[in-house]
């Protein structure tokens, strides 16, 4: 069973770890790069010196990320590979097995229908844990010198900077073979497959992740003005989620919106209205790993019952 | 080595037709008291059939003595059909190509002369008062 | 004949069905099916596409399970994959679907890891002796040839019943019949038992000595061809309806000309004449005048909607 899986998806296989070597040279090499503009600037040593304030190292900080900025999509593209391997290598598992038929060729050997999805989703699971965890580390240690000024609790960073990005790698797959067994056609299982998997990571990390636990919210009057600096600070290592004001109904919002007539000052118009103040929402730091957590748990949650449903419907139809 | 044909549509069943098929050869002398039968094997691989039904046939063909199968070597003729000598058939068989040249030039086809032939062997047996013998259906 | 009936009494049953009903929903793909198929036989399941041939086959091969009804394989229930059942039991379905860019070779790895009682060296001699490349992708060989390999993959296994569901359909007459020759060779080396389904009868007449008929979800006939092929009569006599007949006899079909009426009938006995002053022509009906009579029989019913003829089993 165990070389038929191989066997089967071998190309699949061999695919992923091209992708993902080529993938580790690319993080590599700029890794290398960066470490080491890091050290001839003497941004590193700067940083080091200024652990709590990054700011004061702002010159060479900003020379560093003119010049590595541009490679950031380059790497954040690395992470579209779970979903890929979700669509692209999950949903064709067992989408293509009951469009070509083979479910009755394979299941009339001698091994029960449980027993041959059981190994084969053990076997893709684990490998797509393989590289979850691979991907994960490999952009952790590339992202380190981002983390020196940038932290990792931010939208982008937190997708890889735990266990949160082997979970969603592991969902992706599990969502795949859902969709296969559901729809039992490739194509449709691939665009099921994405539709669930983007829909599902929007509301995840949009919607749910900003709210694992309640913000953090700091409010000053409106009078502060937009120019002064809010009366708390963020820290690098802190999420800093979303800054603005609070209209009379207490509604965030970007600015003010003077319906009164004859007014030039907007502040003034802003507090005549009944605008509530400024507002300042953030994670503080130390929820960092909670966060994950709570995340890889979501995931995992969704992969079981992914697995669950696949297991079910292979075993009650037959094609 | 005496090869098989079926005609599926003949209304006999395929057995039969084995069985019949073997008697010719036996008759004709085509097959000699000591041949071997083709084994079943051969069979299949001549004509695709049923194992079974060349199985049959040869039991069959057992029972009523025409021959003998030997586990393990195959089977072999134990008493042939032939009732004359091959001259004799042969001399025969000259003398019924004559008749049938004849029967040709007067006009008959092929029908007529078989039907011909046939009611007078009915004739010749009943009128000679001889014990009636199972007839075969030609082929 | 004797023989048939000396190998009854201590004939072992290879599948047996009882009351097998298989419905999807509100359609019922198979109803009430009753069959008991002796060991060693080469059978023939016959009827009309959507007949429910492959609903049958593939509840025999346990892929599918009953709505109702039992289903037994050398006495166990086939959907007990764990045990002894499934290692005996082979199924080609359909257009024999292979691993597209599998080699033969890889497809014989396939079935040696997969199972337990497998002969690899059998599977392996059967797809050399046929000159069929081991080395090539299976979707670059002829249908033919892709036939012959899944064939090989099912004997692999040396099962003691295999079930294939339309073998010949995607076949032209040279792989038929080589197809039915590798398979008969087979079962002459085994002593399997064969079921095979088809919608033409004229393709299986030669190698089966059983016959299945199945029509609208149900089974018309079932037993031994010869035994079928003594017992079914077809009479032609003068023009007249018949609407009494002896006890012991059954008018399968009944069919009029101008002049004449031909009448398919069943009779365990020797024929009697069903008219009175009639006199009939008795000829011993051909096996494909009966599939047809059985199978227009349900066509005829279906469509006039009145009550079945009362079918011998």
């Amino acid at each position: 069973m165990i070389w038929l899986t191989w066997r089967q998806h071998r190309i699949e296989g061999m695919v992923t770890l091209a992708v993902l070597a080529a993938g580790g040279v690319f993080l590599l090499i700029t890794g290398l790069n960066m470490v080491n503009t890091l050290q001839d600037s003497g941004l590193g040593a700067c940083l080091a010196s200024h652990p709590a304030d990054s700011s004061a190292c702002g010159a060479l900080g900003t020379l560093f990320l003119r010049q590595y900025g541009s490679i950031i999509p380059f790497a954040a593209a690395l992470l579209l590979a779970p979903i890929l391997l979700g669509a692209l290598v999950g949903a064709p598992l067992l989408a293509r097995e009951y469009e070509q038929r083979t479910n009755l060729l394979v299941w009339m050997q001698s091994v029960t229908r449980t027993r041959w999805l059981s190994v084969k989703v053990a076997l893709v699971l684990g490998a797509g844990a393989l590289v979850g965890a691979a991907l994960m580390t490999m952009l952790i240690r590339w992202y380190a010198p981002f983390d020196l000024f940038v932290g990792k609790f931010n939208q982008i960073a937190f997708d890889f900077s735990g266990p949160v990005l082997i979970a969603s790698t592991l969902m992706a797959l599990a969502l795949g073979l859902a969709a296969g067994a559901v729809t039992r056609r490739t194509v449709a299982a691939i665009f099921l497959t994405l539709a669930l998997i983007v829909g599902i990571r929007i509301l995840v990390e949009f919607n749910l992740r900003p709210i694992y636990q309640p913000q953090v919210v700091v409010t000053w009057p409106i009078e502060k003005g937009f120019n002064d600096p809010a009366p708390a600070t963020v820290g690098k290592e802190d999420w800093n989620i979303d800054s603005g004001l609070l209209d009379p109904q207490g509604n965030r919002t970007n600015g003010i919106h003077c319906d009164l007539p004859g007014y030039t000052d907007p502040v003034q118009c802003g507090k005549d209205e009944g605008y509530r103040g400024h507002y300042l929402a953030y994670q503080p730091a130390d929820r960092f790993w909670t966060f994950q957590w709570i995340e890889t748990g979501i995931y995992l949650a969704i992969s079981a019952l992914a697995v669950a449903l696949t297991f079910w419907l292979v075993r009650r139809r037959l094609s | 080595m005496i090869e098989f044909h079926l005609d599926p549509h003949s209304g006999v069943a395929p057995y039969l037709q084995i069985v019949q098929q073997v008697k010719r050869a036996l008759r004709l002398g085509l097959l000699q008291v000591g041949d071997q039968l083709p084994t079943v094997r051969e069979v299949i691989a001549q004509i695709t059939i049923n194992p079974n039904t060349v199985f049959k046939a040869y039991r069959e063909l057992e029972r009523e003595g025409l021959v003998h199968s030997r586990p393990g070597a195959g089977t072999f003729v134990r008493r042939t059909l032939a009732t004359t000598s091959p001259t004799t058939q042969a001399e025969l068989q000259e003398s019924l190509r004559r008749w049938l040249g004849s029967a040709f030039a007067a006009g008959l086809d092929g029908e007529s002369a078989l039907a011909l032939f046939l009611s007078t062997v009915q004739e010749f047996q009943q009128g000679a008062g001889q014990e009636e013998q199972k007839q075969e259906e030609p082929v | 004949m004797s023989d048939a009936r000396e190998m009854n009494s201590s004939e072992t049953i290879a599948l047996e069905t009882t009351h097998l009903t298989k419905r999807y929903g509100k359609t019922v793909a198979l109803q009430d099916c009753t069959l008991s198929l002796p060991a060693g036989r080469v059978a023939a399941l016959v009827g009309p596409n959507g007949a429910g041939k492959t609903t049958l086959l593939q509840l025999c091969a346990g892929l599918l399970e009953p709505t109702s009804g039992d289903v037994r394989v050398f006495g166990h229930s086939p959907r007990q994959r764990t045990t002894e059942t499934l290692l005996r039991l082979s199924f080609v379905a359909q257009d024999h679907p292979l691993y597209r860019d599998f080699t033969a070779a890889d497809l014989l790895t396939l079935g040696r890891h997969l199972n337990p009682r497998w002969n690899d060296t059998l599977a392996r001699t059967r797809i050399q002796l046929l000159d069929i490349p081991l080395n090539r992708k299976v979707r670059t060989l002829s249908g033919g040839q892709q036939a012959q390999v899944a064939l090989a993959l099912a004997l692999g296994k040396r099962p003691d019943l295999l079930l294939l569901d339309e073998p010949l359909a995607s076949l032209d007459p040279l792989a038929r019949r080589d197809f039915l020759r590798t398979l008969m060779d087979a079962q002459l080396e085994t002593g399997m038992t064969l079921l095979l389904s088809s919608h033409i009868i004229g393709d299986l007449e030669r190698v089966c000595d059983y016959l299945i008929i199945l029509s609208a979800s149900r089974v018309q006939l079932a037993g031994d061809i010869q035994e079928i092929t003594q017992t079914h009569w077809r009479l032609i006599g003068p023009r007249q309806e018949v609407e009494a007949v002896a006890s012991e006899q059954t008018i399968i079909e009944a069919s009029h000309t101008g002049r004449q009426t031909t009448l398919l009938v069943r009779s365990a006995a020797p024929i009697q004449e069903p008219g009175a002053g009639a006199s009939w022509a008795v000829d011993e009906a051909s096996l494909e005048d009966i599939v047809l009579a059985y199978l227009g029989q349900q066509a005829r019913e279906q469509a006039r909607g009145r009550e079945k003829l009362e079918v011998a089993r």
